[in-house]
Parts: structure tokens; C-alpha cells; sequence
């Protein structure tokens, strides 16, 4: 019908003409021109209704009533906002920058341990913490590390004057969850570790490791190995791959070190892998039967595997930072990239 | 440890070039950390031609020879061979060189005539016993290039990590013995061949050992004749290689064996052996003693001494004495070859703080049925570079023969461990190549442990051998869903997470710092317990664990500050320590919360709204932060900590938990440019509040009833208090109060203010008449008037 095209013609023509509207002079033309009794568009619609059909009467009336209610109210409201704004008021200009507001960031450690901490709740790891002081019992002698024994000397330790010392990595958690619990065990341990190291780009005298464990019938080096692939999946993506390397810890054996694909070339080969195409990331293994003794589980009965990983060492690869000390020097253009 | 490639080669032909060996060494475990050209000891010998063969004019032996260097780079020098002759090439030892003999090369006049330079024999060159004449290089040699003899040519030397486990490694037969292993290829041993072999019969020396624990072998071997010289050219080539400076062939000789061989030998000079006697005991507590370092050192009664009949002349397993020291002079040995035991060696290294090679390897744990063999290896090689004579049999003191170990290794054991299923010929095959000897028994294998492998003790050590040798890379990754085993969500450190959040969505950047502080600070905190300090600390600046996170977060401020960065806010959460130090298990540790604003609380623009940071701002956040995990017994009391002005301590339910303020400049050592707020609060609460199974609370689906009033209280009424009154005394329709505006000024008595309040209230049911309300904000204004007798300003 015509009638309703001509409704919704006048109805786009006023909305563009209220934005136009920035003084009284021109509102009052425009609540003339469409509400206006004797002339206004709207009266002149009110007049045509007379001469269409019976049976489209109500339909059009109402068209033309929401027409009239919404150009009212509209007009209303822009009156009160041009009685009330500043006779000054300047357009916005948006092209000036917005108010500056504080963002508010976690630490990109906090980021990254959130991440690692949420894949290896899916894949059914239960979060603990230990203490950071630590005894020589949990922190060496039930980790199997003899006493004078030429290994103690892979960690330079920070002793405290009552014979206690800063523990130099998670695995003492290790122990006081087995000492707890019975397997199965599946735990991620977060936290604060120390060694004395002075402060250089590749070391800090205070950083953090996420220890794991995993301790039930069957649990193999294998499953070791998929749980970490799937671990590096998760974080750096599909294309990683893991490598496994013979090492040496007293608390696990077989022990190993694993490395992912080098996140930079993704194992191409470049001078951060040097060459290799590979990215040292920590040391696992099986969890040497001496320290299930130590902590009252039968090793025949049971096999269980663990992990450490360096999370400064995690982020660093995800974000490409190339100095460990930005992590502790607080500097907020380091922090707020994250 | 630093081998070389060539010199590996001699004992397993292995099919892997210098770099693949790398490759296959780091995978089993024996980390290679470089891989470089090998050094070498002819520097500034030079392939040149003979230009111009002139008599010398006051010498008839004596030639003045004009030769090129390489590139017309020409030099006169005065050769005393037969055999020069013009357009000859021949290795010329520029000024500055150093035979292998030691005997360096300098600028000379030679009867009157200068020389600078030396045409050099084969001998004079080390790599044969011609020294008749000049050594004449093939007509195609190259004018200029360095001159490196044959059998030194390209070598590399890998620098590889040896994991504290494996004493056995630490020489290049050790390796070997990997490498063959890992390649299939054979070890090849080197024959034992003495030149001069005598029997021992008229030599008696008596060796004792006292302590047996310390030193349970003690073998010697006794060589007369030999003459103090350099050592042949491969020998001290291969000895710089590795790292060794080549002293004399004596002392090169004990140095060659052990990087061959792993096994420390020291050689005394026999003439400084009183009494035909070495004697093994303990040192009494006090003494001191001579090293051939010329260090005199102090000695406690752990140590090992090696004694003759009169004196010590070495320190068991560490060092020898400069008394019985092999000098220019020597010319009759007494090489010894003993065991010593691992942790005497390494207690007693670590009390003199004198870590050697031999020590390195003796607390590591050595074969103590490898000393008469290494014995034989020297004796092969000194006799085959001196005319020394070996008297044969050695001396040997064994008192009790330390055995194979027998270990049992079940296939199915291996197999669950790994995840990967070995055959039994794989895992024999694998063993046999390690030098285990194994068989397999009703389905067992039984295997012999070599004593050179003390690591192999118990089943497992045997395990981890077989994946390690076969490659760790033909495990296949396996992973098997997993199902949480309990109600995994550690709901303490899901809390901290929340808080992190909560501070963040404030506009608070996380900050971490390090969990020591500068000493400085240890009376800074007297109510957090007695400070924990490191013994053994890098540096004062960190040297005691942090009783507070302020100190951090006021230098992560200054650090800011300084770099023109002055709006900012900052939080951590983390350990402080303290407390009894008698206490175990991280009773001394506890978590804490802390933050700090600086500069605006809101941030300038171009329209210049920004306004700075003041208490309330800070109060805003901590009302915010308790607000969202419903902590709602909190109370702000007037405290001031010496560190802060302006400040509250906050309680909840009574106990305080931490305080708040703007800090007092300098007041722990920090001089800020920029005033800032700080809190700190203990964790533990706040935790416990943190709830994860919130209910959903009902509210009104009705208009609120909205009500200002404005009191005039005076200051010694505290607003809090009378906010508190109202609540009680509206009752349960109140649903909001909040502090709309104070006002000072001359209407008002001069010690009170107007407080104006705005309350709301709806109610569940229905909306709420105005009676209703009306009767409520009576009973507030009266009851108000009658608690504190303030007015409602009128």
C-alpha cells in the first residue's frame, strides 16, 4: 500500500533529520513539520486513513499512531537534552583519544602457570603446595640423594643458620604428598624455588617449578612421555614434539631429560636450538623404587612417574623473552604487554 | 670432560662423524656441551720456501738462509742442516714459536749474523727421532699455510657433561665403552707391552694401610732409568686438547692415562721414598702439609695421607706433595695406583676446598680392580717413551677383593617400567655391550655387575641401561585418559587465583619480586616473628627472607618512578617468612597480600579531569576487594605502623589482618619522588572467605523507596558508627546505604560536619508505603539523637 511506504518514507526522513537537530530553532521546525495540527505529516496521514478500505483501517491508524508516539518522544527528549546541555556544547570529537583507564594485568608468570595448571587439571592432576623452607630429609635424603654424594653438587643450596635450607626444587613435595597419601596419586606441584645463583640473563637466585607426579599400578615411561607430548601440545601447539634424552637424577630411573621442538623454527634448526631443532626443557623420569621405600609404598606393587619443569623457563619460550630478570624487575612496560 | 675425537677412534671404530657422535653421546645420557676444532700446540710454524742458501761468513757449518714466509713475506735466518738447499719447502718456526722440546723461538744473532727464525728437523718438529737434517716437505706443500703435522691433523675435541653417576665415563676408553655400546662397534683394548721388564726381586718396599675403610688397594709400580724430558708430540698435543698444560713426560704420562683411562696415578720421586715404605693413615687433626701446588695447607684427621717411613708425601686420592714431587733431577719412580673411598674423598676435597681430577674421580667412586691394570697401561707408556726400567710384579696391598655385584633383572619388570616391550635377546645383547654379563635363568636374567659400574646396584639400575641404550626416541608416546581421581580443585590456590583477579579487574598489575631482602630491613617488621636469614647468602642486598612484600613492591616503585612512570598500581602475593625457627614444615611461611597506587586515581587526559590518589582511594579498593568475597566483619581502626601515615589497621571479626596507608618516605630506606598508598593483608582470611558455592540471593521485584537525610555529626563521632546505627535501626528493609556528600562550613558549629546519607529501601513481599518508610526514618533520627545526640540539619 502506498500509504505505508509513505509512513516509513517520512519515518527514515525524521531520523535523520533529529540527528541534524542541534538547537531550539531547529526543533521547534521540526515539531512543526511532522506533529503540527493543521500542517504537520502526521495530521496529513490521520486525513488520508478516510480514504482506504474498511478492512485496513485499523491497521494503517495504528501505523501512523506508532509513528506519531515515537517522533513525540523523540522530540521530547531532544528538547530536555538541548535544555539542559551546555549552550557551548561542541561536537564529539572522535577523533580525541578516550579517557585513559587503568588495566589491570597478572604477571606473565601467573598467566602461564594458570594455563599449565588448567591442562594438567584436565588431564586429571590435582594442585598442592609444599613449604619453601625445606629440611635436608625432604629436600635431598628422601629424594635419594646421599649424604656426600658428588650430585648434591648439581644444586647450590642457600642454608638457613638452624640447618635448614631454601628447597632447590619441588620434588620435596613429592615426598610429603606420598608420605600422605596412597596411591593412585596424580599431583602438580607450583612453587618458589632456590639456588644460589647469581643473577644473570639465563639465571635467578628465586624461581619456579611445577613439579609432577603420577604414582599408580601401571604407569610407565611411556605414558610419561604422552603425558609431556600432550603437555606441549596443549601450550605451544600441535606441531610440538617431544625428545627424550638419558639423564641422571637420584629420584627417578630410569631419569631422563626431555626437550620440546623449538618453539622459534619449529625444528628446522636455528640459533636458539642451535641447529638442533630441539629446546631443553627439564628433567622426568620413573620414580626410583629407593624413594617408594622411603615413603612406604610397595615399588613392586606400584610404579609412578614425575617431572619437574622450570615455569620462567616455559615462559620465556611462549613469549620469547630472552632475560629471566624481567620477570622479577617489575618494570610496567614489561608488565603490561601481558 | 674433554676428549678428542681421534683419540676415541683408537678404541672403537665407530661409524659417526664428529658431530652424529655428539648426537648419540647427549641422547644416552653423556650430554656433549661442544663440539670444536681441537687446538693446537703449532702455532707460528710456517710452510715456506728456501729462496737463497748463502755461506755464513764467519761459520763453515753455518748457512744464512733467505726464506718465504708466504706472500713475499721474506726472512734471513742462520741454519746449521747439511741438507738446505735453494727452492726447497720447508717448515720455517717464526719468532715466537715453541718447540715441542719447550724451546721458544727468538730473534738472534748467530756469529754476527741475525737470524729470525729456525728451519726445523723432524725431531725439532716432535713427530720423528731425524734430526740429521732439515725435514723437506713434497714440491706441492703450499707457501704460507700453517704448518700442522699429519698425525695432529683434524682432530675435534668434544666437550661432554658426565652425569655424577658415572665414574666410569670420565675417560676416553670409558666413553669408548659407550660408544661401542651404542654403535654396536667393538672395543678395542691396547696391548700391555713393556719394553724393560725386570723382576722385582732385590726391590722391598713395604706398603701398609692402616685405615682399610679409606683405602682398600694400594698398588705401585717402581721405574728406574727414566730421563726428564718433553713428552713425545701426540701426547702433549692431545693433553692441550683437553685442557692439560704438557709438563714433562713423567708427569704427561700420568696425565695421559688418566684421560685414557680414568683411573688417577701419582708418581713419586722414589729417591724422596724414605724407608722403602708407604704407609696409608689418617692425618691428625692440625697438621699441615705441603701440596706440589706449594700451597701449605691445614688438615683435619678425615684426611688421607700417603706416608714413607718419615713423613706424608701426598694427600690420598687428592693430591701429591711437593716433597716427593717428580722434578728435572728424577731419574728412579714410584708410580702409585690406589683406591680410595668415595666419601672420605669428597669430605675431604671439600675441607681443603681442593677439587682436582683425581678427587673429582676418587668421590665419585672408582674400580678398585682397575689399579694394577692402569699401572700396566703407565708402565707400556713410560717404558715406551724412556728408558726406564719396570720391575715387575707390582707391589699390590688388597686386603679384601671387592666383587661383581649379581643383580637379578625380570624382563616383565623392564617391560612395565617402560612401557615398551624388550626381548630378552635385546636386553642380554644390550647388558653384554655394557661389560654386564648376563643370562637368563627360569625366565631371570642374571647378570654381573662390573666393578667399574658402582651405579648398577638394584634391579632398576639395570632397567634404565636398556631404553637408554637401545634409544630412549624408540619409546612410543602412550597416554591413557584420565579420569580425576578426587575432587580436584585445590580450593586454596583456586582463592589466590581469585584474588589475583580481583586486584586485576581494579586496574592492578601483578607484580613478582624475589623472596629475599637486603638485611637492612630485619627490624622493620618486629611482629612478624623472628627473621630467617640465608648462612651462605649472594649478597647482603639479599640476604633475609622477606618478613613483608612492601620492601619489593617499594622498589619495583622506585625502579618505575625513575623511568617517569609515576601512575601506577601494584600488587603480589607470596611467601614472607619468619617466625620460630625451631619450627618444620613451612610453619614459618604464610601467604600474604600486597599492593601499593602512586600518582592519579584518575589518569590525566586532555581535559584534565585527573585527580591523585588519597586515602579514600585506597580505602575504596580494599572495601571493593572484601566486598566481592563477602568478608563483611571488617573494621578500619586508626593505626599508624612506623611506616605509614595516615593509616588504618583493618580486623576482621576482631583479629587485625593487615593495615593500610600512605607511606612514610624513607621510613624503610626507599626515597620516593612520587607519594604512594600501600596495603598489606594476610591471605589466610581472605581465603577462607572466598566461597565457590554461593547461593543466589533473592531481591525485590519492587520500586525501591529512596530517603536522604543529613546529620551534623561532630568529629568525635566517628561516620562509621553512625552508619552502623542506622543499619541497626532500620532493620531489614534498609537494603543500601552510602555516604552521598560532607559538607563544612559556616552554617555548621566549627568541630562538626554534615553527613548526608542515602538510604534505600524495598521489601520482598510488596512496595512499600510510605508510612511505612516514614516511620523507619523516624526511628533513625531518634534513636540517633539519642545514641550520639546528633541532628538531622535542618
Amino acid at each position: 500500500m502506498k500509504i505505508i511506504d509513505n509512513i516509513n518514507k517520512v519515518k527514515a526522513e525524521f531520523e535523520i533529520e533529529l540527528k541534524d537537530c542541534l538547537d531550539i530553532e531547529n526543533h521547534q521546525s521540526l515539531y512543526r513539520k511532522y506533529l503540527s495540527r493543521k500542517s504537520g505529516l502526521i495530521q496529513g496521514f490521520f486525513k488520508e486513513v478516510a480514504s482506504i478500505p474498511p478492512e485496513k483501517k485499523g491497521m494503517v491508524g495504528k501505523e501512523i499512531n506508532d509513528l506519531k508516539l515515537m517522533i513525540t518522544a523523540a522530540l521530547d527528549e531532544k528538547k530536555k537534552e538541548l535544555e539542559t546541555g551546555d549552550s557551548r556544547r561542541e561536537l564529539t570529537d572522535h577523533s580525541l583519544p578516550g579517557r585513559p583507564q587503568y588495566i589491570g594485568r597478572l604477571h606473565p608468570l601467573t598467566i602461564v602457570l594458570k594455563e599449565m595448571i588448567s591442562v594438567f587439571e584436565g588431564m586429571g592432576f590435582e594442585v598442592v603446595t609444599g613449604p619453601e623452607i625445606e629440611t635436608d630429609f625432604y629436600n635431598f635424603e628422601a629424594l635419594n640423594f646421599p649424604e656426600d654424594h658428588p650430585a648434591r653438587d648439581l644444586q647450590d643450596t642457600f642454608f638457613l643458620d638452624n640447618g635448614m635450607l631454601l628447597r632447590t626444587h619441588t620434588s620435596p613435595v613429592q615426598i610429603r604428598v606420598m608420605e600422605q597419601q596412597n596411591p593412585p596419586i596424580r599431583i602438580i606441584a607450583p612453587g618458589r624455588v632456590f639456588r644460589k645463583d647469581t643473577p644473570d640473563a639465563t639465571h635467578t637466585p628465586v624461581f619456579n617449578q611445577v613439579e609432577g607426579l603420577y604414582v599408580d599400578k601401571n604407569v610407565t615411561l611411556a605414558e610419561l612421555k604422552g603425558s609431556l607430548l600432550a603437555f606441549a601440545r596443549a601450550l605451544f601447539g600441535p606441531k610440538m614434539d617431544i625428545r627424550f634424552r638419558a639423564g641422571f637424577f637420584p629420584f627417578t630411573e630410569p631419569s631422563v631429560e626431555y626437550d620440546f621442538t623449538c618453539v622459534m623454527c619449529e625444528g628446522k634448526g636455528c640459533s636458539i636450538c642451535k641447529g638442533t631443532g630441539w629446546i631443553e626443557i627439564s628433567g622426568c623420569g620413573m620414580v626410583n623404587p629407593a624413594v617408594f621405600e622411603f615413603v612406604g609404598i610397595d615399588p613392586e606393587e606400584y610404579t609412578g612417574f614425575a617431572w619437574g619443569m622450570g615455569l620462567e623457563r616455559i615462559a620465556m619460550l611462549k613469549y620469547r623473552i630472552s632475560d629471566i630478570r624481567m620477570f622479577y624487575e617489575n618494570d610496567l612496560r614489561f608488565l603490561d604487554q601481558f | 670432560m674433554k676428549i678428542t675425537y681421534n683419540w676415541l677412534k683408537e678404541f672403537v671404530n665407530f661409524p659417526w662423524d664428529a658431530f652424529e657422535l655428539a648426537e648419540h653421546l647427549t641422547l644416552s645420557g653423556s650430554e656433549v656441551e661442544d663440539v670444536y676444532p681441537a687446538p693446537t700446540l703449532f702455532t707460528n710454524f710456517k710452510i715456506s720456501l728456501v729462496k737463497i742458501v748463502e755461506k755464513h761468513p764467519n761459520a763453515d757449518k753455518l748457512t744464512v738462509c733467505e726464506v718465504d714466509l708466504g706472500g713475499n713475506n721474506c726472512e734471513k735466518l742462520v741454519c746449521g742442516a747439511p741438507n738446505v738447499e735453494e727452492g726447497q719447502k720447508v717448515v720455517v718456526a717464526k719468532v715466537g714459536a715453541v718447540l715441542p722440546s719447550g724451546m721458544q723461538i727468538k730473534a738472534a744473532k748467530i756469529r754476527g749474523v741475525e737470524s729470525r727464525g729456525m728451519i726445523c728437523s723432524e725431531a725439532e718438529l716432535g713427530i720423528s727421532e731425524e734430526a740429521g737434517g732439515i725435514m723437506v716437505l713434497p714440491e706441492d706443500s703450499k707457501v704460507g699455510n700453517d704448518y700442522i703435522p699429519e698425525m695432529l691433523k683434524e682432530d675435534t675435541v668434544l666437550d661432554v657433561f658426565i652425569n655424577p653417576n658415572r665414574p666410569d665415563c670420565m675417560s676416553v676408553y670409558g666413553i669408548a665403552r659407550e660408544v661401542a655400546a651404542l654403535s654396536g662397534s667393538e672395543l678395542i683394548d691396547k696391548p700391555v707391552e713393556i719394553n724393560n721388564l725386570k723382576n722385582n726381586i732385590d726391590n722391598n718396599i713395604q706398603i701398609i694401610i692402616e685405615d682399610r675403610i679409606k683405602c682398600p688397594r694400594y698398588s705401585a709400580v717402581l721405574i728406574k732409568g727414566v730421563k726428564i724430558k718433553p713428552s713425545p708430540l701426540l701426547i702433549q698435543h692431545r693433553l692441550n686438547a683437553v685442557g692439560l698444560r704438557p709438563i714433562n713426560n713423567i708427569v704427561d704420562a700420568t696425565n695421559y692415562c688418566l684421560m685414557e683411562w680414568g683411573h688417577p696415578m701419582h708418581a713419586f720421586d722414589f729417591d724422596e721414598i724414605k724407608g722403602n715404605k708407604i704407609i696409608v693413615k689418617t692425618a691428625n687433626e692440625g697438621d699441615t702439609f705441603t701440596t706440589l701446588d706449594g700451597i701449605k695447607r691445614k688438615i683435619n684427621k678425615g684426611v688421607l695421607l700417603i706416608c714413607d717411613g718419615e713423613r706424608p708425601v701426598a694427600l690420598g686420592g687428592i693430591m701429591g706433595g711437593e716433597n716427593s714431587e717428580v722434578t728435572e733431577k728424577t731419574t728412579d719412580l714410584l708410580i702409585e695406583s690406589a683406591f680410595f673411598d668415595p666419601v672420605n674423598t669428597r669430605r675431604s676435597s671439600k675441607y681443603l676446598a681442593l677439587s682436582t681430577d683425581a678427587s673429582r674421580r676418587f668421590e665419585r667412586g672408582l674400580d678398585p680392580n682397575f689399579t694394577v691394570k692402569a699401572l700396566e697401561k703407565i708402565s707400556t707408556l713410560v717404558s715406551s717413551i724412556t728408558d726406564g726400567i719396570v720391575y715387575s710384579p707390582f707391589f699390590d696391598e688388597y686386603p679384601e677383593e671387592v666383587k661383581e655385584n649379581v643383580i637379578k633383572l625380570r624382563p616383565e619388570r623392564l617391560n612395565q617400567i617402560v612401557g615398551r616391550d624388550y626381548t630378552n635377546k635385546e636386553i642380554i645383547g644390550t647388558l653384554e655391550k655394557l661389560g654386564v654379563r648376563s643370562r637368563i635363568e627360569d625366565g631371570v636374567i642374571i647378570s654381573e655387575t662390573p666393578t667399574f659400574r658402582p651405579d648398577l646396584i638394584t634391579e632398576i639400575d639395570l632397567i634404565e641401561e636398556v631404553p637408554r641404550v637401545i634409544g630412549l626416541d624408540k619409546i612410543e608416546p602412550k597416554m591413557t585418559a584420565m579420569i580425576p581421581l578426587r575432587d580436584i580443585s585445590n580450593l586454596e590456590d583456586r582463592a589466590i587465583f581469585t584474588l589475583r583477579d580481583i586486584l586485576v579487574s581494579f586496574g592492578f598489575n601483578e607484580t613478582y619480586t624475589y623472596s629475599m631482602v637486603d638485611s637492612k630491613f630485619k627490624r622493620s617488621f618486629p611482629d612478624r616473628g623472628e627473621p630467617v636469614f640465608l648462612k651462605n647468602p649472594i649478597s647482603p642486598e639479599l640476604s633475609l627472607m622477606r618478613q613483608s612484600l612492601i620492601p619489593g613492591l617499594l622498589s619495583s616503585a622506585r625502579h618505575n618512578i625513575n623511568r617517569e612512570t609515576k601512575d601506577f598500581r601494584l600488587f603480589e602475593i607470596g611467601r614472607i617468612y619468619g617466625g620460630d625457627l625451631n619450627k618444620n614444615d613451612g610453619e614459618n611461611e604464610s601467604l600474604c597480600l600486597s599492593g601499593m597506587i602512586s600518582g592519579n586515581a584518575v589518569l590525566p587526559s586532555w581535559d584534565h579531569r585527573e585527580y591523585a590518589n588519597d586515602f579514600y582511594t585506597l580505602k575504596g579498593f580494599l572495601e571493593g576487594l572484601f566486598k566481592k568475597i563477602s568478608l563483611d566483619k571488617i573494621e578500619f581502626i586508626s593505626y599508624d605502623e612506623f611506616y605509614l601515615e595516615d593509616s588504618c589497621a583493618v580486623y576482621n571479626s576482631g583479629v587485625k589482618i593487615g593495615s593500610f596507608g600512605r607511606y612514610r618516605d624513607k621510613s624503610l630506606i626507599f626515597e620516593l619522588e612520587t607519594p604512594v598508598y600501600i596495603f598489606e593483608l594476610e591471605v589466610a582470611p581472605l581465603i577462607n572467605a572466598v566461597n565457590y558455592n554461593k547461593l543466589f540471593k533473592e531481591f525485590s521485584k519492587y520500586p525501591p523507596a529512596k530517603r536522604d537525610l543529613a546529620f551534623v555529626i561532630p568529629d568525635s563521632v566517628p561516620v562509621q558508627q553512625v552508619i552502623d546505627h542506622i543499619k541497626s535501626a532500620a532493620g531489614d528493609l534498609l537494603s543500601s546505604i552510602s555516604v552521598d556528600d560532607v559538607y563544612r562550613g559556616e552554617q555548621l558549629p566549627e568541630d562538626c560536619r554534615s553527613v548526608k546519607v542515602s538510604l534505600k529501601f524495598y521489601s520482598l513481599e510488596r512496595s512499600l508505603l510510605d508510612n511505612e518508610v516514614e516511620e523507619t526514618i523516624k526511628k533513625i533520627i531518634t534513636t540517633s539523637k539519642k545514641t550520639f545526640n546528633i541532628d538531622i540539619r535542618s
